[in-house]
């Protein structure tokens, strides 16, 4: 049985009028998606497409790192690796060659705030595929013999991504130093110690608690038939018991009143240099600034920062802006790989001048137009594959609960002005703000 | 002016009229449909692919030239990509700095990609925006500068980043590879060049490259997305005045052949995991064999399922990644095995890999693989050119490659044709176990030991590269 309320917005993807102009944006990009849910919980959204004979179901979880604790870190991910060994009913080999044979596609994803998994397959499968996701959903045989293994894999993950990478050892050092009581102290890949420290009984636990039908959005994308996917879903999923969910306990940061910083000496051509400032929340409207903020600064050949660093001092080879939103606080990142001979602090003085002149002026409004264009270009482009369609549904219900944003984060975009530009420059970007990680190359004969 | 166009719904293309059919199967009439497209040809020789797009506000140009690093004149490796990159630092009509501004007010922005057999150009916009697009991608791709300032800048660029590729354990194998197995062939080097060529490219090395092989009939448009008769005919007119020019493309030899397989251990003793790369001849784009030798290689190697997954990540934990990988280009391209591991664990690694590769050659696939990889790759297809962009880079590759369009249009009942035998023999004929180039980027004290009992090992110091 099917709960009760339901939204949908139709808007035939395929009927866009010819000559769109950016302030109606909102509806060209519209396509019809249902939205209700079942009486365990579980939320499910259908996007009808029959472009292609193809379907993408993607399953996501309201669970990260930043719901693991001290000791343990790095679980959320290596219970994702778990989650394709097998259940009573689906021996291992399901998400390798079982899959494989019904010209499906898989994989999955962890990060601090979401899990997901997704499946591509061929429409005709789509009953197989609901049957497979909804029984890992609670009936994971979680065999030690393949924890063990496991963990070796995600080891070698961490070596690969981390370890042996430089722009990995930075992002970990920045959320180690950045973050002091939140979750996000630690990266969702965890700690070797943890790692080895994680017993299957912790994972056991960990499953029960957060892969239950009232903690996931479920995704069905493409073509089907909307009462018959219902029918199916109701099948599959309507009898799985929901769960309480006890988070850990959440302490909030203290504000930042001193620049921190840690230099990481390691074996490297030429050095490289990150900038995190800690931003609000995910609720918090500052976003949309922020996001456009961080495309001024750092996106694009004609970025202030990319004009300064790269073209006209020739001081780095490349230079990011990024900002992340993420649930409990935000980050928002500056980067330069620099050239060998480039002095590291001569570079955040430059990184700085620039953040200053947006907190000192506003900036043009032909600028703040061309971020804008270059944001909702990339958003069209998000939207234009199927999967891409459904990946963008889950991450909007899975972090927000509400979907249309999608469709109404445009307006919201169109609305930010240049004044709420300077304003968030001058709340989160101060010099007392910043977090800053360089990595300067050994000396010769420095050893290890 | 003569323009031909033609609709095509499928139905074997005519565009590249000269380039040999695969294997004529009638298309059955419930096989998945590809996009709608139409072909028109200048005067000028510049064939133009219009994939129209309703679904989204946008449109995308794609500009491939028949030419890539392949091209490069010998000592002068790297000279097709310097040029691709140069295009748009600067015009004769604007700098390379107002290029970008004007580029990015729009939302868009120009890409380059330099492969060894071709050059794709790319620009893409919300469809409010297209006639701006149109016009700057267009003055890029014709009117370029090349001064001698923007030259000096990106020649320091490259350098910096051959440089810290070092750094970049996976890209630096993946860099070094292609030398190792082509040597001294013009498929020897990436794209990117090396620091010893890149130092002394001159000005005018990229005019000549650029009026070489920048022409017309060297080159294929492809322009998808939201578009009316009129923004059609400005595309039209943005490029009819091109003028038409024969070039003689450089002749692309053969493979090299070898007697036995060689590793090349280069030594950087900070790593935490090894690099490995075993890399062998791999084919042409354009063989009769071309769906056994994907489905073989699917077998082999690629994703959850395939037998080096399996055995090297599920059953032994070695590493978190591997996957076999082929090339197909003009001639042979290179085909290999690509994985790494923690460095106690370099000889089980590669042993047990090389073992599953002999195996793979001497057994052949079974009966159960072959219905799962064909299965596989029917429900990738529809999937693959689910977006017009993709179906026009896809038809750009093909038409690249001589291959008519019937690939796309028969490939659902070429597929069904496919047989353990046929994959077998594939394998027999183009796999060659005992004739392999293996690179591994990992620390000599913990490597060299446990590659020695894999065969000849040459040792060098990462920093002998750079």
């Amino acid at each position: 049985m099917l709960k009760c309320f339901w939204l949908s917005v139709v808007v035939a993807f395929s009927s866009v009028a010819w000559a769109v102009t950016p302030q109606d944006l909102e509806k060209a990009i519209q396509f019809p998606v249902e939205k209700y849910q079942l009486k365990n919980g579980m939320t499910v959204l259908l996007h009808n497409d029959a472009l292609i004979p193809a379907v993408s179901v993607q399953t996501w979880y309201r669970v990260g790192s930043k719901d693991e604790v001290p000791g343990r870190t790095g679980l959320a991910h290596f219970f994702e690796h778990m989650m394709f060994k097998g259940t009573k009913k689906f021996s291992k080999d399901t998400w390798g060659k079982f899959l494989n044979s019904k010209g499906a596609e898989i994989n999955a994803f962890t990060s601090d705030d979401y899990t997901g998994y997704f499946v591509n397959a061929p429409k005709e499968h789509l009953e197989l595929v609901l049957q497979i996701e909804s029984d890992r959903m609670r009936n994971l045989a979680l065999d030690p013999k393949d924890v063990a293994a496991e963990r070796e894999v995600v080891k070698e993950e961490r070596r690969m991504k981390y370890d042996d990478s430089i722009e990995g050892g930075i992002r970990e050092a920045m959320a180690n130093m950045m973050f002091t009581n939140l979750p996000y102290h630690w990266l969702p890949i965890g700690s070797i110690t943890d790692l080895n420290a994680a017993s299957s009984e912790d994972l056991r636990r960990f499953y029960k608690t957060f892969y239950s039908p009232n903690n996931a959005v479920l995704v069905v994308a493409g073509s089907f038939r909307g009462e018959e996917v219902k029918k199916v879903i109701e099948k599959y999923y309507g009898t799985l018991p929901k769960e309480e969910i006890n988070r850990p306990e959440i302490k909030e940061e203290e504000p930042q009143t001193k620049e921190r910083r840690v230099t990481i000496d390691r074996e490297a051509q030429a050095p490289s240099v990150s900038i995190g400032y800690r931003l609000p929340d995910l609720k918090s409207a500052d976003n949309y600034p922020l996001d456009l903020l961080a495309i001024v600064l750092g996106q694009g050949q004609s970025s202030r920062l990319y004009k300064q660093m790269v073209y006209k001092s020739e001081s780095a080879l490349n230079v990011y802006a990024a900002s992340w939103n993420q649930v409990l606080a935000g980050q928002f990142s500056l980067g330069a790989s620099l050239k060998a001979k480039t002095d590291p602090d001569k570079a955040l003085a430059m990184m700085e001048v620039q953040v200053k002149m947006l907190r000192d002026k506003v900036i043009a409004q032909k600028e703040l137009d061309k971020s804008r264009n270059l944001f909702m270009k990339d958003y069209v482009d998000g939207l234009k594959r199927l999967s891409g369609r459904a990946h963008t549904l889950a991450s909007y219900e899975t972090l927000f609960s509400d979907y249309t944003r999608i469709f109404t984060d445009l307006k919201k975009y169109q609305e930010v002005t240049v004044e709420d530009l300077q304003r968030v420059a001058k709340l989160y970007l101060q010099p007392t703000q910043r977090n800053i990680v360089i990595v300067m190359p050994k000396k010769a004969g420095g050893g290890k | 002016m003569k323009t031909v166009i033609v609709s095509l719904l499928l139905s074997a293309s005519v565009w590249a009229a000269d380039a040999p059919k695969t294997k004529e199967v009638a298309p059955k009439a419930e096989a998945f449909q590809i996009h709608k497209y139409e072909t028109q040809t200048l005067d000028n020789g510049l064939t133009i692919l219009w994939v129209a797009d309703q679904a989204l506000p946008y449109v995308s140009l794609q500009m491939m030239f028949r030419s890539g690093s392949a091209q490069d004149p010998k000592g002068k490796e790297g000279l097709a990509a310097f040029t691709a990159n140069l295009l748009e630092k600067g015009t004769t009509k604007r700098s390379a700095s107002q290029i970008a501004e004007d580029l990015e007010q729009i939302g868009s922005g120009f890409e380059s990609g330099t492969d060894p057999d071709y050059t794709m150009l790319s620009a893409s916009a919300l469809s409010f925006h297209k006639e701006s697009a149109l016009k700057q991608f267009a003055e890029i791709v014709l009117q370029p500068s090349f001064t001698n300032a923007e030259i000096e800048r990106f020649r320091k660029q490259v350098l910096g980043s051959l440089q810290k590729m070092a750094d970049h354990a996976e890209q630096f194998t993946e860099y070094l590879l292609p030398n190792f197995l082509y040597g001294d062939h013009p498929y020897g080097h990436q794209s990117i060049g090396t620091a010893k060529a890149v130092k002394h490219l001159k000005r005018v090395d990229l005019q000549k490259y650029y009026a070489d092989n920048y022409t017309p009939q060297n080159a294929v448009l492809a322009v998808t997305g939201q578009f009316d008769e009129a923004w059609r005919a400005d595309v039209v007119k943005a490029f009819e005045a091109w003028k038409a020019k024969t070039g003689k493309p450089v002749e692309v030899p053969d493979f090299p052949s070898w007697k036995e397989s060689e590793i090349l251990l280069v030594d950087r003793g900070d790593l935490n995991q090894a690099q490995i790369e075993i890399g062998f001849k791999g084919v042409p784009r354009n063989m009769p064999e071309y769906l056994e030798y994907r489905a073989a290689i699917k077998v082999l190697g690629e994703g959850f399922g395939s037998r080096l997954f399996e055995e090297i990540r599920v059953k032994r934990a070695l590493t978190y990644h591997i996957h076999a990988w082929f090339e197909p280009r003009l001639k042979s391209g290179p085909a290999g095995i690509y994985t790494f591991t923690r460095v106690d664990k370099i000889a089980e690694t590669v042993e047990e890999t090389l073992k599953i590769l002999k195996k793979f050659v001497s057994e052949g696939v079974t009966d159960g693989e072959v219905e799962t990889v064909k299965a596989l790759m029917r429900g990738q297809f529809p999937r693959t050119f689910e977006t017009p962009e993709a179906l026009a880079r896809q038809l750009l590759l093909l038409n690249r490659f001589g291959i008519s369009s019937d690939y796309l249009t028969h490939y659902m009942n070429n597929l069904q044709l496919v047989s353990k035998d046929s994959i077998n023999a594939a394998v027999k004929k183009y796999f060659a176990p005992d004739n392999l180039r293996v690179v591994v980027y990992a620390p000599k004290a913990k490597a060299e030991a446990a590659l020695r009992a894999v065969g000849p090992v040459q040792v060098k110091k990462y920093k002998d590269f750079l």
